[in-house]
């Protein structure tokens, strides 16, 4: 009997493990619009309005928390006035929150606009839960015109690339997920004085997510001079992802080529506050694309 | 299996995900997240036996690929172990002290982030340091959740028996 038993557990282990390995296979393999990605889109459909409501409990309610968490000690003829007074506050908080929403939805697409774009705006409604994965979710998807790989700013600047589009919701990857690639140049900064005294106008390469806060730019060229404070713009190139021009981050730090490396290392402090995103603009059509 | 208990599966997956996606990413201790799937993967497999932990695993990780945008796969390959693993190693924690109970979450968890890690790596989805890093983080953090997971997911499930009373 605990034999028999035995054999069926390990039979359903292995099959598992098997199912797993399978959907990595085709995961990988997949054109768009295969079967794991189907399922992807359905997921994020199920989801998608729960994570949405959950968020809005969450946003007003962890301000709260704080507030109540004063009021532990207090009499309890005060508690009553104290609970008003947190009440009213949470209002008042809720009132800055939903101008300041305001004010940086308008920053997101003034943005977007500097460089000539069509922009949609969204909300944040999740982050992904994984600790190796840096995306959001956010609330427009193929309805509003959104669709894979388009460029998403917030106002301060460059926030990610859309890589999963359902009806209603979209997954944006991050630029500071490792996985992350963006095409960039070097713009000179305040460091070389007036613009024409650096010694180059544009220097290409490539910014890298890396994990953590700091992106890595990678110059092509390696005689490319890097100072701190330089900012790092898009570039666009035939075929590209994203428009040319919108602001990624600046330079922070320069490690200089050596031995270890035949180009300098060079990290980028991104202009969005990624870590904070609530609202974010989808570059939906580029210059020169209209229809 | 009856019907009841695979709803309140269900629900504690559900729970889970939208918990893990909607509050707990919002919150970074030293640039990790706790794991909540896998708590609630630990605490079902605890609850029950290895084949549903290792099935509720698999279904668990499944989601949490397909929302949280990962690899398809890997975190349903990863849970799936862990659920069939502590499911297995249940049968020998005779003890009701909470600390044996804790060390087995936080060594699941630790476990389980590294292997996620590993296959990322593997992928070249992720670099070695955040690997490193992230897996005594995520442990010591899934260590603090445990207390508020294991008894309501306990509770849920001691509720629902896993088959129907028979009687001769």
């Amino acid at each position: 009997m605990y034999q028999h038993s035995r054999r069926r557990q390990l039979t359903v282990l292995a099959a598992l493990l098997a199912a797993s390995i399978v959907c990595i296979t085709i995961d990988f393999r997949q054109p768009d619009g295969g079967p794991v990605d189907r399922l992807q889109r359905l997921a994020i459909a199920v989801f998608g309005p729960l994570q949405r409501g959950a968020s809005a409990v969450v946003r007003p309610a962890a301000a709260l928390a704080g507030e109540v968490a004063e009021l532990g000690g207090l009499r309890d003829d005060n508690r009553r006035l104290e609970v008003e007074v947190a009440r009213l506050r949470a209002q008042e908080r809720t009132y800055a929150d939903v101008l300041g929403e305001n004010r940086r939805l308008r920053g997101a697409l003034g943005m977007a606009r500097r460089c000539g774009c069509r922009t949609v705006g969204a909300s944040v409604v999740a982050s992904s839960g994984s600790n190796f994965q840096l995306s959001v979710t956010v609330d427009a998807g193929s309805r509003q015109g959104v669709a894979r790989d388009m460029a998403v700013v917030d106002a301060d600047g460059l926030v990610g690339r859309v890589t999963q589009v359902t009806a209603d919701y979209a997954i944006v990857l991050l630029v500071t997920d490792p996985a992350s690639g963006v095409a960039a140049t070097l713009a000179p900064g305040p460091a070389w004085g007036t613009a024409r005294s650096a010694p180059w106008s544009k220097a290409p390469g490539i910014v890298r997510g890396s994990g953590s806060q700091l992106l890595s730019f990678q110059p092509v060229r390696a005689g490319t001079p890097v100072r701190r404070g330089d900012p790092v713009l898009t570039q666009a190139y035939q075929g590209s992802v994203f428009p040319a021009g919108l602001p990624i981050g600046v330079v922070e730090r320069v490690d200089p080529a050596g031995a270890a490396s035949l180009v300098p290392r060079v990290a980028v402090r991104p202009y969005a506050t990624l870590s904070t995103l609530d609202v974010v603009a989808i570059v939906v059509e580029r210059p020169g694309q209209g229809r | 299996m009856t019907a009841r208990r695979l709803l309140v599966l269900a629900a504690v997956l559900v729970g889970a995900v939208v918990v893990q996606s909607a509050v707990l990413a919002g919150l970074r201790l030293g640039g990790a997240r706790p794991d909540l799937l896998v708590l609630a993967v630990v605490a079902v497999a605890m609850a029950s036996d290895a084949t549903t932990g290792a099935v509720f695993g698999f279904v668990t990780g499944l989601v949490a690929d397909l929302l949280f945008d990962l690899p398809v796969g890997v975190s349903a390959l990863v849970y799936t172990a862990a659920g069939f693993a502590v499911g297995t190693v249940r049968v020998f924690v005779t003890s009701h002290l909470p600390l044996v109970h804790l060390v087995l979450a936080g060594a699941a968890s630790l476990a389980s982030v590294w292997c996620c890690g590993l296959l990322l790596r593997v992928f070249d989805l992720s670099s070695w340091a955040a690997v490193t890093r992230a897996g005594p983080l995520v442990a010591l953090c899934n260590l603090l959740l445990t207390p508020f997971v294991y008894p309501v997911v306990w509770a849920l499930t001691e509720r629902v028996p896993a088959r129907p009373a028979s009687r001769w």
